[in-house]
Order: structure tokens, then sequence, then C-alpha cells
């Protein structure tokens, strides 16, 4: 028998595809929620007015973007013990997506903060706004509406990123796709599986990224009768 | 002596600004400029596209620093410290508090999209001077009605035409109490019949003892308003005098040809 209808609709079902379908989304969403914050910080940090920490900033984006993120996850788990670290399979899994990811996102929103036009940074100086305040209030805000797009393209990249943490047998969708086919040497049918829940994770995630997109108004299509911010901000409606 | 002690004190002057500033490739865009504003009076700087009118105000306002020379304000240094014999911009850090005395408005508006009209004017009073929120919020109302602005405070900028986004502008300068206006060309991206309500709220603050500097070509605002028509070119002060001076004709060749091919 060439494709067998039970063993699909079994595996699809099962438990064990379930819970490793879960471990992908968690930790998508948990390794680009820090990825966020830590690209934030270091966005700043090249943007910053001291050199060691423009220099600093810089040269971790240099390395982390430069290498495979494979190598720096097998250099994560089976490196950092040589040096006294063990960290556990998901300890370093997470890590190193968190690390990886942070490089790219620190890229984009630095590009994103430098894109606001500097008439907007000249009218907080001239009002007397510090260089931070500056960053907080006017272009940060501003930096993250462009910004949003393009997180949810990271996302959907992530959602996928995450199956080459099994080379360190965190059970997610392909590592468990994996288990599953050495027991049953059935490959079709649990890569279908497999195919099936990346599928709906990130179609999953589509819609999610287009109503928040239409509710902060990314494209603007919104115009002039619709405020240019998130509709939670507006306090009236078309003027 | 230094160059300053004989700058000072001359009568009734309240910004005075002097000196050069050279960018990049060695173009002397401020070349030995030397302009006084006496208190509560409206100059109005005119002069070709590239003559310098954009960097001398940006340099009152201490967005761009002079090189050479300072900016006094009140008989006061303001954004410079002496140093030997001339005088040195203060580090940003320091600059930060002594822009305060300067309140500016943009060709381009810069308005934050990203808040309302009111948020706009109140942003700085409350971040910056850190007055209280409600107090600073009654008087943001009233510097929006003062504009002709107040049925539009909860507008974003986006939903605000040209020169209303500009007055919006000017609204949030004031609220900062400024000794000194600078405008920018403030009608010179707006629709011509927008012009005219933009200029309107102007003429009311000079009318109230507002000092201004303004850079713009607008020579029927000039006539009516100005104390002071000041013209540049190639980064020097070329000619200044009174208003009617411009009209009547007692003025340089140089100027007359310029007068020539806006009005
Ligand atoms: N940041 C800069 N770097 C290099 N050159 C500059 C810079 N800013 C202005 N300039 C040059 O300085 C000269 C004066 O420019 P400025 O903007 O002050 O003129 P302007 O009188 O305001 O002209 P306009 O009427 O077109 O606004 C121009 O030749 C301009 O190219
Ligand atoms: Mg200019």
């Amino acid at each position: 028998m060439v494709w067998d209808w039970d063993l699909f609709v079994e595996q699809l079902t099962s438990t064990g595809f379930l819970e490793a379908a879960w471990t992908t989304v968690w930790l998508t969403v948990v390794a680009e929620g820090l990825a966020v914050a830590l690209g934030g910080v270091v966005a700043l940090g090249m943007l910053s007015t001291s050199r060691p920490v423009v220099a600093i900033s810089g040269l971790y984006v240099w390395i982390w973007r430069g290498t495979p993120i494979l190598v720096q996850l097998l250099v994560l788990y089976f490196g950092l013990p040589q040096i006294g670290i063990r960290p556990s399979v998901l300890q370093a899994a997470l890590l190193g997506l968190v690390l990886n990811e942070g490089a790219y996102i620190a890229v984009l929103l630095r590009a994103n903060l430098l894109a606001v036009p500097v008439g907007q940074s000249d009218a907080g100086r001239v009002l007397g706004l510090r260089r931070w305040q500056r960053i907080r209030l006017i272009l940060l805000p501003q930096a993250i509406r462009t910004f949003l797009p393009a997180l949810g393209n990271q996302v959907n990249s992530m959602i996928k990123t995450t199956s080459l943490v099994s080379v360190l047998s965190v059970q997610e969708l392909l590592a468990h796709t994996r288990d599953t086919v050495s027991e049953t040497y059935r490959p079709f049918e649990a890569f279908a599986v497999a195919t099936v829940y990346y599928l709906a994770i990130s179609s999953l995630w589509n819609l999610v990224q287009w109503a928040l997109e239409r509710r902060s108004d990314v494209t603007r299509r919104g115009g002039r009768r619709r405020p240019a911010v998130p509709a939670q901000l507006s306090r009236i409606g078309a003027p | 002596m230094t160059r300053t002690a004989t700058r000072t004190t001359p009568d009734g002057d309240f910004l005075h600004v002097w000196g050069s500033k050279t960018f990049g490739s060695g173009l002397r865009v401020l070349d030995d400029v030397d302009l006084s504003v006496p208190r509560g009076s409206v100059t109005v700087l005119i002069g070709p596209s590239g003559s310098g009118k954009t960097t001398l105000l940006r340099a009152v306002a201490l967005l761009a620093p002079l090189d050479t020379g300072c900016v006094l304000l009140d008989g006061r240094l303001h954004g410079y410290r002496e140093a030997g014999d001339g005088h040195r911009v203060l580090p940003e850090r320091e600059l930060v508090r002594a822009r305060l005395g300067v309140g500016m408005v943009f060709q381009n508006f810069n308005l934050f999209p990203h808040r309302t009209a009111l948020q706009n004017v109140m942003l700085a009073p409350v971040k910056t001077l850190r007055r209280p929120r409600a107090e600073v919020e009654e008087e943001a109302r009233a510097l929006l009605r003062r504009v002709g602005l107040g049925d539009r405070t909860d507008n974003y900028p986006a939903q605000l035409s040209g020169g209303q986004q500009q007055r919006v502008a000017i609204a949030r300068a004031l609220a900062m109490r400024p000794k000194v206006m600078l405008f920018d060309e403030p009608t010179s991206a707006l629709d011509p019949e927008m012009v005219h309500e933009v200029l309107g709220a102007m003429k009311e603050l000079a009318e109230s003892g507002m000092t201004m500097l303004i850079a713009s070509h607008e020579m029927g605002f000039a006539r009516e308003v100005a104390d002071r028509v000041v013209f540049m070119d190639g980064g020097r002060i070329v000619e200044q005098g009174e208003p009617e001076q411009f009209f009547t004709g007692t003025v340089g060749p140089r100027v007359r040809e310029f007068l020539d091919k806006i009005l």
C-alpha cells in the first residue's frame, strides 16, 4: 500500500504530534518575544553615542548574522560544557534561537529608527527633549509601526527555523516526525502530518498578523479618514 | 578685550547672533554674519535659495551650531561659553536645556504623526518642563483655540490640512513659552488658500509682542508686520532695513534683482 489514510489520520490526531506542534508554537512565540527585547536593546546600542557600545553591538550582529544558526546551536549545546556551563537542551535551543533572531531584529529595528524623517528629531530637539526621550517618545513609536510588517515575516520564518533545534533532540514537530518514522518506517504519512501542522501554524499566524496590521493601519489605507495610529489610541472617528 | 564684550550690550538687543559656519567641503554657508533682533520686534529674512537662511535659523535654535561666533539671548550667552578669546558651543547634554529659550516652526511642520494635536502641544511641557499635566492641558487647549483650532484638539496630524498642521506647530512651540520664535519658511509648503491662516496666526503673535525671526518670501506679510527685513546672499547679510525700503527701491542692485524675481 502506497498511502495509508488511517495511519495519516491516526497520527494527525495523536497527542504526540499535537504536543510536538505545541512545542513548535511556544518555542516560536517565546524565542521571538525574547529576540524582540534583545534586538531592541541592541538596536539602541548600535545607535548609541558611546563608541564601545556601538562596537559591541556591531560585533554581536556581525557574528550572529554571519554564521549558520545550526552551527550556533551546536556550539551552545556541545561547546558550552567545555567551559563549565551545561545548558539543558531546551535552554540551549532557546538561547540559540533568541541570540540568532535578536541580531536580525536589531538590524531591522535600527533601519526603521533611521527611516524616521530627521525633521522629527529636530522638532524634538528644539522642544528640549533629551536624546533618550526623543528615541522613546518620538522615534520608537513611529519605527515600530513600520517594523510590524517585517516582524510578521520574522515570526513566519521562526516557525520553520524552530525545526533546527531538532538536532538537539528537542521534541518539536520535526524531531517527533523523525522519531515516528523510525518506529513506523512510513515517512510519507508522518511528514505529511508535519506539513499539515506547519501550514496550519503559519496560516494561523498570517491571520493574527492580518488582524494586527488592520488594527494599527500600517498600510495607511485608512488615509486621512482614519487615524494612522492604533485604533485603541484614537478617541474620535472620522473627522 | 574679547569680541563679546564689545557686542553684548548694544541697546535693546534681545537676540544677537554673529559668526561663521562651514560645511564639510569648505563651503562657507554663513560668512561673518551679524544679526541683531530687538526685543518684541519682527525680522524677516529673505534671500535666494542656498543663501543660508535655514542655516542661520538652525544656528540660533542650537540645532547646528556656529563654528565661530556665538548667540546671545536676553543679554546672556545662549548655548555657548567663553573659551580663550572666542566661544565654544556647549556639549549636547547642556544644549538640551539651553534650547528651551527658543521656539522654532519648520517648513514641513514636523508634527509628531502618532500624537493628536493636543498631545503634540502637551508633550514637551510635560516631559521637559515637568509641569503638571492638568495645567499643561488647560494651557494647550487655550493655545490651540488661539490659533483657531479649538475644535481640532483630538485630530491626528494626518487628519489636518497643511495650514492647520502648521498652526498646531506654532501652538506646540508657544507651549514652551519661548523668548524668541523662529520660523523657517512656514508657509512655503502650503497651498495658497492656507497661507493666510498661518500668516494670520503669526501676525497675531507679533502683535502680542513676541520677538520673531522669520525666513519667508511673503513680502506682503513683511511689509505689514515686519520691523526689519534682512537680505542674505551667499552666506552674507547683504542688506538690511525697514520693509518700506525694500518696496520703494532704495536698495542695492542684488536685492532689487532678487525682489523682481519673487514679487
Ligand atoms: N548639512 C549640510 N551639509 C552640507 N551642506 C549644507 C548642509 N545644510 C545646508 N548646506 C548648504 O548650505 C547652503 C545654505 O543652505 P540653507 O539651507 O541655509 O539655505 P536657504 O537660504 O535656507 O535656502 P532655501 O531658500 O532653499 O531654503 C546651501 O548651499 C546648502 O547646500
Ligand atoms: Mg531654507
